[in-house]
Protein backbone atom coordinates (compact mmCIF):
# COMPACT_ATOMS: atom_id res chain seq x y z
CA UNK A 1 0.00 0.00 0.00
CA UNK A 2 1.31 3.59 -0.86
CA UNK A 3 2.07 6.07 1.87
CA UNK A 4 -0.57 9.69 1.60
CA UNK A 5 0.85 12.28 -0.95
CA UNK A 6 2.36 15.45 0.22
CA UNK A 7 2.59 18.55 -1.83
CA UNK A 8 5.55 20.87 -1.28
CA UNK A 9 5.06 24.38 -3.08
CA UNK A 10 8.77 26.65 -3.28
CA UNK A 11 7.03 30.48 -2.51
CA UNK A 12 9.83 31.81 -4.44
CA UNK A 13 10.59 29.44 -7.67
CA UNK A 14 6.37 28.76 -7.28
CA UNK A 15 7.62 24.93 -8.28
CA UNK A 16 4.93 22.15 -6.67
CA UNK A 17 5.55 18.98 -5.98
CA UNK A 18 2.83 15.96 -5.44
CA UNK A 19 4.64 13.50 -4.16
CA UNK A 20 4.56 10.05 -1.77
CA UNK A 21 5.54 11.14 2.25
CA UNK A 22 8.64 8.58 2.57
CA UNK A 23 8.73 6.06 5.61
CA UNK A 24 9.61 8.90 8.18
CA UNK A 25 7.25 11.42 7.30
CA UNK A 26 4.33 8.67 7.49
CA UNK A 27 5.64 7.70 10.77
CA UNK A 28 5.21 11.02 11.65
CA UNK A 29 1.76 11.61 10.02
CA UNK A 30 0.51 8.53 11.86
CA UNK A 31 1.88 10.10 15.26
CA UNK A 32 0.40 13.09 14.72
CA UNK A 33 -3.42 11.46 13.85
CA UNK A 34 -3.14 9.18 16.76
CA UNK A 35 -2.08 12.32 19.18
CA UNK A 36 -4.63 14.37 17.77
CA UNK A 37 -7.54 11.24 17.74
CA UNK A 38 -6.36 10.87 21.65
CA UNK A 39 -6.67 14.64 22.26
CA UNK A 40 -10.62 14.80 20.92
CA UNK A 41 -11.86 11.77 22.76
CA UNK A 42 -10.44 13.44 25.69
CA UNK A 43 -12.15 16.46 24.84
CA UNK A 44 -15.31 14.43 24.10
CA UNK A 45 -14.87 12.55 27.41
CA UNK A 46 -14.50 15.64 29.54
CA UNK A 47 -17.76 17.36 28.11
CA UNK A 48 -19.46 13.56 28.69
CA UNK A 49 -18.13 13.84 32.15
CA UNK A 50 -19.03 17.68 32.57
CA UNK A 51 -23.03 17.07 31.26
CA UNK A 52 -23.45 13.99 33.69
CA UNK A 53 -22.38 16.44 36.57
CA UNK A 54 -24.73 18.93 35.66
CA UNK A 55 -27.56 16.82 35.26
CA UNK A 56 -26.39 14.97 38.68
CA UNK A 57 -26.48 18.18 40.21
CA UNK A 58 -29.86 19.63 39.04
CA UNK A 59 -28.31 22.70 36.52
CA UNK A 60 -27.64 23.80 33.44
CA UNK A 61 -24.86 24.61 31.40
CA UNK A 62 -25.91 28.33 31.76
CA UNK A 63 -26.78 28.29 35.65
CA UNK A 64 -22.97 26.70 36.55
CA UNK A 65 -21.17 29.68 34.71
CA UNK A 66 -23.68 32.14 36.57
CA UNK A 67 -22.29 30.13 39.61
CA UNK A 68 -18.68 30.32 39.09
CA UNK A 69 -18.73 33.73 37.42
CA UNK B 1 23.93 36.08 -15.65
CA UNK B 2 26.60 38.75 -15.19
CA UNK B 3 27.01 41.17 -11.85
CA UNK B 4 26.09 44.10 -11.59
CA UNK B 5 29.57 46.42 -12.70
CA UNK B 6 27.79 49.62 -11.14
CA UNK B 7 27.64 52.82 -13.74
CA UNK B 8 29.19 53.77 -16.32
CA UNK B 9 28.61 56.96 -19.13
CA UNK B 10 29.01 55.54 -23.09
CA UNK B 11 30.49 58.20 -24.63
CA UNK B 12 29.99 58.36 -28.88
CA UNK B 13 32.18 55.73 -30.51
CA UNK B 14 32.19 53.57 -27.20
CA UNK B 15 32.09 49.74 -28.51
CA UNK B 16 29.57 48.01 -26.44
CA UNK B 17 30.85 44.77 -25.49
CA UNK B 18 28.79 41.97 -24.35
CA UNK B 19 30.77 42.10 -21.03
CA UNK B 20 29.41 45.95 -20.21
CA UNK B 21 26.08 44.80 -22.21
CA UNK B 22 25.79 42.33 -19.44
CA UNK B 23 27.45 43.72 -16.29
CA UNK B 24 26.37 47.54 -17.24
CA UNK B 25 22.33 47.23 -18.65
CA UNK B 26 21.19 43.72 -17.73
CA UNK B 27 21.80 43.66 -14.45
CA UNK B 28 20.37 47.02 -13.72
CA UNK B 29 17.68 47.50 -15.76
CA UNK B 30 13.94 46.31 -14.15
CA UNK B 31 13.06 42.85 -15.77
CA UNK B 32 9.61 42.15 -16.46
CA UNK B 33 8.48 38.72 -15.96
CA UNK B 34 4.85 37.33 -15.83
CA UNK B 35 5.47 35.21 -12.81
CA UNK B 36 8.30 33.86 -10.37
CA UNK B 37 8.23 30.88 -12.25
CA UNK B 38 9.20 32.39 -15.66
CA UNK B 39 11.89 34.79 -13.61
CA UNK B 40 13.28 31.13 -12.00
CA UNK B 41 13.69 30.10 -15.80
CA UNK B 42 14.82 33.27 -17.09
CA UNK B 43 17.50 34.00 -14.47
CA UNK B 44 19.34 30.77 -13.35
CA UNK B 45 22.13 32.63 -11.24
CA UNK B 46 20.89 36.22 -9.56
CA UNK B 47 22.97 38.07 -8.73
CA UNK B 48 22.95 40.75 -5.53
CA UNK B 49 21.25 43.78 -6.38
CA UNK B 50 18.77 42.75 -9.74
CA UNK B 51 15.39 44.34 -9.88
CA UNK B 52 12.43 42.54 -11.24
CA UNK B 53 8.78 43.14 -11.29
CA UNK B 54 6.38 40.54 -11.97
CA UNK B 55 3.16 41.20 -13.65
CA UNK B 56 0.82 38.33 -11.71
CA UNK B 57 1.46 40.37 -7.97
CA UNK B 58 2.38 43.75 -9.52
CA UNK B 59 5.26 43.28 -7.32
CA UNK B 60 9.11 44.85 -7.71
CA UNK B 61 11.89 42.52 -5.85
CA UNK B 62 15.45 42.68 -5.37
CA UNK B 63 17.73 39.85 -4.92
CA UNK B 64 19.27 40.15 -1.76
CA UNK B 65 22.06 37.77 -2.71
CA UNK B 66 19.72 34.68 -1.24
CA UNK B 67 16.43 35.34 -1.86
CA UNK B 68 14.23 38.21 -3.83
CA UNK B 69 12.59 40.21 -1.92
CA UNK B 70 9.61 42.76 -2.24
CA UNK B 71 10.42 46.74 -2.57
CA UNK B 72 8.16 48.02 0.07
CA UNK B 73 7.38 51.76 0.85
CA UNK B 74 8.72 53.20 3.53
CA UNK B 75 5.74 52.86 5.43
CA UNK B 76 5.63 49.19 5.30
CA UNK B 77 3.09 47.07 3.20
CA UNK B 78 1.93 43.58 2.66
CA UNK B 79 3.47 41.68 -0.22
CA UNK B 80 1.83 38.60 -1.53
CA UNK B 81 4.33 35.68 -1.20
CA UNK B 82 2.46 32.59 -2.37
CA UNK B 83 -0.93 31.46 -3.60
CA UNK B 84 -0.93 27.68 -2.62
CA UNK B 85 -3.90 25.08 -3.72
CA UNK B 86 -4.64 23.05 -0.68
CA UNK B 87 -3.51 18.55 -1.55
CA UNK B 88 -2.61 15.57 -0.54
CA UNK B 89 -2.63 14.45 3.31
CA UNK B 90 -0.60 17.47 3.94
CA UNK B 91 0.69 20.54 1.92
CA UNK B 92 3.64 22.50 2.53
CA UNK B 93 4.88 26.36 1.81
CA UNK B 94 8.75 25.95 1.63
CA UNK B 95 11.45 28.59 0.67
CA UNK B 96 10.01 31.28 2.65
CA UNK B 97 12.43 34.30 2.15
CA UNK B 98 12.99 36.64 5.34
CA UNK B 99 13.30 40.33 5.58
CA UNK B 100 9.71 40.77 6.85
CA UNK B 101 8.34 41.81 10.15
CA UNK B 102 5.31 39.15 10.14
CA UNK B 103 4.09 36.69 8.01
CA UNK B 104 0.40 37.56 7.28
CA UNK B 105 -1.72 33.96 6.05
CA UNK B 106 -5.01 33.68 4.87
CA UNK B 107 -6.47 29.91 4.46
CA UNK B 108 -9.82 30.38 2.13
CA UNK B 109 -12.61 27.69 2.11
CA UNK B 110 -10.53 24.04 3.23
CA UNK B 111 -12.21 21.24 2.66
CA UNK B 112 -11.13 18.12 4.29
CA UNK B 113 -11.90 14.75 2.74
CA UNK B 114 -12.96 13.67 6.20
CA UNK B 115 -16.00 14.94 7.59
CA UNK B 116 -14.95 16.99 10.90
CA UNK B 117 -11.56 17.31 9.98
CA UNK B 118 -9.71 20.29 11.31
CA UNK B 119 -6.63 22.05 9.89
CA UNK B 120 -3.43 22.17 11.68
CA UNK B 121 -0.12 24.17 10.52
CA UNK B 122 3.37 23.32 11.66
CA UNK B 123 6.40 25.92 11.38
CA UNK B 124 9.34 24.89 10.23
CA UNK B 125 7.19 21.04 10.06
CA UNK B 126 9.04 20.51 13.48
CA UNK B 127 6.99 17.55 15.26
CA UNK B 128 9.17 17.43 18.48
CA UNK B 129 6.79 16.91 21.49
CA UNK B 130 6.20 19.34 23.51
CA UNK B 131 7.11 22.71 21.24
CA UNK B 132 4.38 24.03 20.74
CA UNK B 133 1.59 25.28 22.89
CA UNK B 134 -1.85 26.38 21.97
CA UNK B 135 -4.17 28.77 24.26
CA UNK B 136 -7.61 29.65 23.62
CA UNK B 137 -10.00 31.46 24.93
CA UNK B 138 -10.41 29.52 27.94
CA UNK B 139 -6.81 29.53 29.18
CA UNK B 140 -5.78 31.51 31.89
CA UNK B 141 -2.41 33.75 32.13
CA UNK B 142 0.35 31.80 33.83
CA UNK B 143 3.27 29.82 33.67
CA UNK B 144 2.28 27.24 30.55
CA UNK B 145 4.61 24.21 29.42
CA UNK B 146 5.19 23.69 26.12
CA UNK B 147 2.99 19.98 25.32
CA UNK B 148 1.82 20.09 21.71
CA UNK B 149 3.19 19.06 18.26
CA UNK B 150 1.74 21.74 15.93
CA UNK B 151 -0.90 24.71 15.82
CA UNK B 152 -4.32 23.48 16.01
CA UNK B 153 -6.01 26.49 13.83
CA UNK B 154 -9.55 25.13 13.37
CA UNK B 155 -12.30 23.10 14.59
CA UNK B 156 -13.66 20.47 12.48
CA UNK B 157 -15.29 21.40 8.81
CA UNK B 158 -17.90 19.61 6.72
CA UNK B 159 -16.50 17.77 4.17
CA UNK B 160 -19.03 18.93 1.61
CA UNK B 161 -19.31 22.76 2.47
CA UNK B 162 -16.76 25.32 2.89
CA UNK B 163 -17.41 28.75 2.83
CA UNK B 164 -14.46 29.32 5.60
CA UNK B 165 -11.74 31.28 6.26
CA UNK B 166 -9.16 30.98 8.76
CA UNK B 167 -6.23 33.83 9.24
CA UNK B 168 -3.26 33.95 11.13
CA UNK B 169 -0.53 35.72 11.88
CA UNK B 170 3.68 34.76 12.67
CA UNK B 171 4.71 37.55 14.90
CA UNK B 172 8.95 38.03 14.01
CA UNK B 173 9.10 35.10 12.19
CA UNK B 174 12.64 35.04 10.97
CA UNK B 175 13.73 36.09 14.34
CA UNK B 176 16.56 33.88 15.07
CA UNK B 177 16.34 35.55 18.94
CA UNK B 178 13.28 34.39 19.55
CA UNK B 179 10.49 31.70 20.20
CA UNK B 180 7.69 32.57 17.87
CA UNK B 181 4.27 33.26 18.90
CA UNK B 182 0.84 32.80 16.49
CA UNK B 183 -2.48 34.62 16.87
CA UNK B 184 -5.24 33.06 14.98
CA UNK B 185 -8.89 33.78 14.11
CA UNK B 186 -11.30 31.07 12.49
CA UNK B 187 -14.49 30.68 11.39
CA UNK B 188 -15.66 27.20 9.27
CA UNK B 189 -18.48 25.25 8.32
CA UNK B 190 -19.38 22.90 11.53
CA UNK B 191 -19.99 19.19 10.54
CA UNK B 192 -23.48 19.50 11.56
CA UNK B 193 -25.86 21.94 10.08
CA UNK B 194 -22.67 23.39 7.66
CA UNK B 195 -24.64 26.20 6.40
CA UNK B 196 -26.07 27.63 9.71
CA UNK B 197 -23.74 27.22 12.13
CA UNK B 198 -20.00 28.41 11.92
CA UNK B 199 -17.22 26.84 14.43
CA UNK B 200 -15.24 29.33 15.39
CA UNK B 201 -11.81 29.00 17.19
CA UNK B 202 -9.61 31.51 18.63
CA UNK B 203 -5.99 30.80 19.23
CA UNK B 204 -2.90 32.08 21.16
CA UNK B 205 -0.22 29.87 20.07
CA UNK B 206 4.04 29.52 21.08
CA UNK B 207 6.48 27.80 19.44
CA UNK B 208 9.61 26.82 21.68
CA UNK B 209 11.85 27.37 18.65
CA UNK B 210 14.17 30.43 17.55
CA UNK B 211 14.79 29.05 14.18
CA UNK B 212 13.97 31.71 11.57
CA UNK B 213 10.72 29.94 9.75
CA UNK B 214 11.17 29.17 6.47
CA UNK B 215 8.26 26.91 5.93
CA UNK B 216 4.56 26.23 6.98
CA UNK B 217 3.11 22.58 6.70
CA UNK B 218 -0.51 22.35 6.67
CA UNK B 219 -1.83 19.10 7.74
CA UNK B 220 -5.49 17.32 8.76
CA UNK B 221 -6.49 15.83 11.89
CA UNK B 222 -7.89 13.18 9.27
CA UNK B 223 -7.48 12.19 5.78
CA UNK B 224 -6.78 14.50 2.63
CA UNK B 225 -7.37 18.44 1.37
CA UNK B 226 -10.15 18.35 -0.77
CA UNK B 227 -9.81 21.97 -1.77
CA UNK B 228 -8.58 24.97 -0.55
CA UNK B 229 -6.42 28.33 -0.88
CA UNK B 230 -3.68 29.24 1.51
CA UNK B 231 -2.37 32.94 0.63
CA UNK B 232 0.47 34.26 1.95
CA UNK B 233 1.65 37.41 2.72
CA UNK B 234 5.39 39.35 4.15
CA UNK B 235 4.01 42.22 6.22
CA UNK B 236 6.68 45.20 7.14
Amino acid sequence: MSNPIIRIHNSQTDEVIDREMNDAEYADYQAQQLMDNAKAEAAEQAATDKAALLAKMGLTADEAKLLLS
Amino acid sequence: MAAGLGYKEFLTGDVLTAADANGYLASQVVMVFADSAARAAAITSPQEGMITFLKDTNSTEYYSGSAYVAIAGASGGMTLLSTTTLSGSSTAVTSIPGGYINLYCEIINFLPATDDARIYVRPNNISTASTYYNADTTTASGNLAFNDTTFTLSLGNDNVTATNLTQFTLFNYDSTATWKMISSLSMNNAATNPTTTVSYRSLIGFMASTSAITSLTFHLSAGNFTSGTVLLYGVK
